[in-house]
């Protein structure tokens, strides 16, 4: 719980006391929760917060009784319920075709299920500063390419960006010099990996070029 | 003497959407800013298809479901212009956003001429002399209930969901000179002929100048 007088000070998670039951903390279905939340570990989250959540490394999902007003960082984010604030992924963001968000996401990899329903931007170059009135690019320190990313030094047509992922592993299209490991676009194993749910990006149609 | 034989049984597999050579989409890439990234607003349903195609060209792109906006419910039952006006919600994008390609795909065949107006309004704080609106326009006299789902499929093709079923409602008849009008300072810059009975409009912001639509309109049977 954070002492409103030490509002500079930024939330600490606990360091990690050993043991944890390997399921991920949750908020129940009929629990509400106005503040900053801070933590090592997977979290769901099936009632109402609104605040500030940190859970770096790891996994939120918001289910699909869930209601978020405020901003999420972590590794992974899968929104099934309703999310009103920023999302900014070290990974990946998923919206399922239950999630409704608006607000922004930052995030290497975006999937935006069939049915969803989003209202914002997306950024999948956090790590790039884009200045849009200079027309100039600088790179933030820190900026990490995703697993799924590779082939940055091909460049076709100037179409240099590696394909994003899907919930599924998703296929170049026709035109595109894309060697990108499709296999790689998958979160790793262990912490912070979206369990599959089935439901795929929309991204069904192939078409070949003539 | 063989019987006659039942002809073979095939499996019905679901037909894909009628998808279309675009021209417009070939003239938007070509024409899109080298020394930034592409501002791009896309104004249908969130569609991972066109996030990734924009996400490889190195494009920021915002995404309105701007039927759903207007319509929530999304049951073909219509809306209340003076409703819209009072949606703060409404295309209101962060201050000093711009964008340089926004993708109205069919949704505005299911606008009413004053609605043009008003996304015309709401619009023009996030554009730069120069961007570029892309829209479908029908030539039918009906459509159906809802927008459908476009799908860039590759840099020369996109996909249509959602127009090969029942005709439901009666097309406002949105014609080059309607689009100039009601929605300046964006007039009409380009037009392509497509089969699926629809034009390919470019509509181009040019703050200052005047409504009617200048510049060649160039068509093609695709």
């Amino acid at each position: 719980m954070s002492n409103r007088d030490d509002d500079r000070k930024p939330l600490k998670a606990p360091e990690n006391r050993g043991g944890g039951t390997g399921r991920p903390a949750t908020i129940g279905a009929s629990i509400a929760v106005r503040g900053e939340l801070v933590g090592r570990e997977d979290l769901t989250i099936d009632g109402t917060f609104e605040g500030q959540i940190a859970v770096k490394g790891c996994l939120v999902t918001i289910g699909s009784q869930g209601q978020v007003e405020g901003e999420i960082h972590a590794k992974t984010i899968a929104v099934e319920g309703q999310v009103k604030g920023n999302l900014i992924a070290e990974d990946q963001v998923v919206v399922r075709a239950s999630g409704k968000m608006e607000g922004d996401i930052q995030a290497p990899r975006v999937a935006l299920d069939e049915g969803c329903q989003f209202k914002g931007k997306i950024d999948m170059e956090p790590g790039v500063k884009k200045n849009e009135a200079t027309g100039s690019e600088s790179a933030k320190g820190g900026g990490e390419k995703s697993p799924g990313s590779g082939a940055s030094g091909e460049k076709d047509d100037g179409d240099s960006k590696p394909a994003s992922s899907a919930s599924e592993p998703l296929k170049s299209e026709s035109t595109e010099k894309d060697s990108s490991a499709q296999s790689g676009s998958q979160p790793p194993s262990g912490q912070g990996q979206i369990p599959q749910h089935g439901s795929g990006g929309g991204n069904g149609n192939r078409h070949k070029r003539r | 003497m063989r019987p006659a034989q039942a002809p073979e049984r095939t499996e019905r597999t679901p037909s894909a959407p009628p998808s279309f050579r675009s021209r417009a989409l070939s003239y938007l890439l070509e024409g899109r800013p080298k020394d930034r990234a592409w501002q791009v607003l896309d104004l249908g349903v969130p569609n991972q298809n066109n996030l990734d195609f924009f996400a490889r060209r190195g494009a920021n792109y915002a995404i309105e479901d701007l039927y759903r906006t207007l319509e929530p419910s999304r049951k073909g039952q219509g809306y209340d212009v003076s409703r819209m006006e009072a949606l703060d919600n409404l295309l209101s994008f962060g201050e000093g956003t711009t964008f340089d390609l926004i993708l109205a795909w069919d949704v505005l065949n299911f606008l009413p001429r004053e609605a043009l107006a008003l996304i015309s309004s709401r619009l023009a704080p996030h554009c730069r002399p120069g961007t570029e609106l892309y829209a479908l326009i029908t030539m039918e006299a009906a459509i159906p209930a809802l927008p459908g789902n476009a799908r860039i499929l590759d840099e020369e093709t996109i996909g249509l969901a959602g127009w090969d079923g029942e005709r439901s409602r009666p097309s406002p008849h949105h014609t080059a000179a309607v689009l100039g009008e009601a929605m300046a300072p964006f007039v009409v810059d380009k037009t392509y002929l497509l089969k699926l009975q629809m034009h390919e409009f470019l509509v181009e912001y040019r703050p200052g100048q005047d409504p009617v639509a200048k510049g060649p309109i160039k068509g093609g049977r695709r």
